[in-house]
Parts: structure tokens; sequence; C-alpha cells
């Protein structure tokens, strides 16, 4: 069985149904990209991997079925999730972020305090810095620091890239191979294809709550209707 | 061609932090001015200190020739500032066309009493216009980002404004929602509309706009034509690492 089985999921608000049998599977150390237009599901699909929607379905993470599971004993068993835009706590410093994201894996806390810090170092340098003040680059860093703090097994990345310069985007790019490097298993849900491309192995295009295309990087780089679509050309 | 708006410089701290320093520039009439720079260098807090969100430390803000400094919010937005907002801040308990209409309601109680803000169709004339029809009684999170952006483009509208601050209108949207939106903005150009838009996406940017200015910590670095600043060194250095 692989590191994380996603089958049939259907995700729903009220009676909205997000996501619509949805089915893929993610191997240890892999990175996968979802992509995909705003408002196809790409943030519900990483919501519900976390437990935050009501779905149905089945997900499995190492073995154990994730259905019922309240998103704490979600992170307790190894995934983390840096939301899009960060939804840091604006009126808390950055040290103080970082040790939230610490709270379910306390036990480890000083070995992630030093590998955030050796990754992303303008985190130990603003530690004390409130996190409202933090330019759209450093909260993304924050995020992803405030995730790698719960020592995932499994990161969930929503639009890491979103509203970013290229110059820090590139820095977001060299902490995720960094990651990458430590072990981590990363799924990054994008509507920056390019980068995505950079980045995943495997790649899935969901549209409209489904998943309509999947492949490696360069099979969907071949593909006339994704490159018309996502990189127009 | 006449300024029609100029900051002259600006300076604003935030505590040890010197966020905008010393800062100087132009809008001309009829000209889209390009805002560029990284993330943190200052570009949403210049558009704070032009909209009066923000009093500055030092320097001066002129609106068609005259000093605005002192003009509370509401005043700007009357002589005709107006600005989007980089998250769309739709009032979420509203039908879009409500929230649209807000922008429109008179600053003074008084004047309120007398009319409530424009007529609702006026208000569906310029939801319309921006591309939103048959989506006016949607609220907030039954929209794509694309139909929020529009909507913060038409609240924008609805002010009857002569310059548009733009912040990162493009963010988070589709190569098709890019090219609607880009058509959009020219048709305002064409109509006479000011813009200073700040974008990370350089592919939309770029065609835009007829001059960018950058800064980098506060503080201006270059001017000039799109093609000539992306080749400058001190804005590669600064922007693409």
């Amino acid at each position: 069985m692989a590191f994380l089985e996603v089958k049939n999921l259907e995700a729903y608000y009220g009676k909205a149904q997000a996501l619509k049998d949805v089915s893929f599977s993610v191997e240890k150390g892999e990175c996968i990209g979802i992509i995909g237009p705003n408002g196809a599901g790409k943030s519900t699909l990483l919501d519900s991997l976390i437990g935050l929607t009501d779905w149905r379905g089945q997900i499995i993470f190492d073995g154990v079925d994730l259905h019922g599971l309240p998103p704490r004993e979600i992170i307790k068993l190894g995934i983390g999730y840096a939301p899009e835009r960060g939804n840091l706590f604006a009126s808390m410093n950055v040290k103080e972020n970082l040790l939230v994201g610490a709270y379910l894996a306390r036990d480890k806390m000083g070995e992630s305090f030093g590998a955030v810090f050796e990754m992303l170092p303008t985190l130990e340098e603003r530690q004390k810095q409130q996190a409202g003040t933090l330019s759209g680059g450093e909260r993304q860093m924050l995020s992803l620091g405030r995730a790698w703090m719960s020592d995932p097994r499994l990161l969930l990345l929503d639009e890491p890239t979103l509203g970013l310069a290229p110059i820090v985007i590139s820095k977001i790019a060299a902490t995720i191979e960094d990651l990458r490097k430590r072990g981590a298993t990363i799924i990054i849900a994008e509507q920056n294809v390019s980068f995505t491309l950079a980045h995943a192995e495997k790649l899935y295009l969901l549209e409209r709550g489904k998943l309509t295309m999947g492949g490696t990087a360069e099979e969907l780089r071949a593909e006339e209707y994704v490159r018309k679509t996502y990189f127009g050309v | 061609m006449a300024k029609l708006l100029e900051v002259q410089g600006l300076t604003k701290k935030f505590g040890g932090l010197v966020a905008v320093n010393d800062l100087s520039f132009y809008v001309e009439e009829g000209e889209v001015l390009g805002l560029m720079g990284p993330n943190g260098s200052g570009k949403t807090t210049i558009f704070n200190l032009i909209m009066g969100d923000y009093k500055p430390d030092s320097g001066k803000i002129f609106f068609e020739g005259k000093d605005i400094g002192n003009y509370p919010t509401y005043q700007r937005v009357k002589i005709g500032i107006a600005r989007t907002y980089q998250v769309p801040r739709p009032l979420r308990e509203m039908p879009i066309i409500e929230d649209i209409r807000v922008s429109t309601i008179p600053d003074s109680i008084i004047e309120s009493f007398r009319g409530g803000g424009a007529h609702l169709k006026e208000i569906e004339k310029i939801a319309e216009d921006v591309g939103l029809k048959g989506r006016f009684s949607m609220y907030p999170h039954e929209l794509t980002m694309g139909d929020l952006r529009r909507v913060e483009l038409a609240r924008a509208l609805a002010t009857n404004p002569k310059i548009i601050l733009l912040d990162e209108i493009f963010a988070g949207l589709t190569v098709a929602e890019i090219e609607e939106i880009d058509k959009l903005l020219r048709r305002k150009m064409e109509e006479g509309l000011d813009f200073i838009v700040v974008s990370h996406d350089l592919k939309a940017l770029a065609p835009l706009v007829d001059r960018v200015v950058v800064i980098h910590f506060g503080q201006f670095i270059a001017e000039g034509p799109f093609d000539q600043i992306v080749n400058d060194e001190k804005v590669k250095a600064a922007y693409f690492g």
C-alpha cells in the first residue's frame, strides 16, 4: 500500500459538492503537485486530508484510515499543513507561531527549531517580530516553518508562491528542496504550474472538483491543453 | 502631460523599521504606472499612505496639484482616488451587488438620509461592465477569485475615480482570467482612467504599463520603461535574485 492512498474522495460544503470521486496515491519521499484553476477544489482537497471538511470515500495514511479523525489526531499521525496565505496568528510573534506548530510534537521541539532556523534563517532573525507585520514572503516562510515544527512525515503546501516576487519564490523553492533532502513527502497545491512542474515528479490536474489528468512533469508539459490553459502558449 | 498624482519625499516608519524611505514618484494624466519591488519593499504601505490609511512621518502627496496630506480617506476617494486590495475584502454577509453599492453611500449622515448611495440600476450597470452579469445576488463565498477581483474593481469604479491603485490584481488568477481582467483594464484606460499597478505577474504587467518605478526596502532604485527596467542590474539583484 502507498504512503498516502486517497480513494473515491468526495467533499461537500453543505449541499455543494466540492470534490468528486478523487483518487490518487503518494509514495514515501515523493513530491506531488495538484494544479488547477482557483475554485477547482485544491484547498478543499488539502483541507480534507487534514480533517477540515465533511468528506466521504477513503483516505489511508501510512496504513491508518483517517475517516472521522479530528485535525489534531491527523497532525499527531504526521501530516503538517501550510495553508494558503499562511493563516498565521497575526498578533503573536514569529517564535510563538512556531511554538503553536510544535504543540503536538513537543518532545522534538529543540530539534525542530534547529531545523527550521537552519532552513529559514530569516525566522531566527525575526523571532520577536509580530507575524502580522511580516511581508508576504516572510509570512509564507513562517507558514512553512510552522508546519515543519509539527515534525510531519507528509507536508501539505497550499499555494506557497501566491503573491510572491521571483526572488522570494526562489527562496521558497530552495526550502522545498531542502525539505525533500530531509526526507519529507510533499503535496503542493498550486496555480503556478511552472513552479510545480519544477519540483513535483508527479502532477494531477484538478478541475471542477475532479482529477482530469495525471502524469509526470514531462507528460503534462507535452499536453497541449495544459500548455494552452495554464501557460497561455 | 500634467501630473495627476505625485508623492514627494515620502517616509513611513513602523517602530525601528523604515517601510518607505524618502520616496518620490509621480503618475501623469493618461498614464499607467507599474510599481515593482520584492515582498516587503513597501508597495502596499505606499498605497495605504496615498489613501490616507497611514499618516506619513514626512513627505507630501499631491493630487491634481493639491496637497492632500490632510485629507481623510473619504475625501481622497471623493476627489478621485480608489484602490483594490491584494487579498479581496468583500462584505461577507451581503450579496455582491449590495457590497458594490456600499462604496457609493455618502460619508455624511445627513447626506445618507437624503439618499442612500447610488441607485441599484447604476450599480448593476457597473457590475455588468466588469463582467459580473448573472451573479449579482451571489455571496462572496460562492465566487471564484477572478470574480472577487471583479467585485473589488467594481467597488473602486463605483466611486467614479480618476485613478485606481491596483494591488496584485492578477494574483491567484488563471491565464484566462488574467486575459479577461487585462481586457477590462485596457477598456478603462481607453475611457481615460489612470492606474498604478502592483503585480508580481510580470507577463501580465509588462504590456499594461507605460512606465515602471522599482523600490527596494522602501527606497527608489530605478525607473523607466518595462523592458529597460527588467535589464537593470540593480533591479535584477533586488527582484530576480
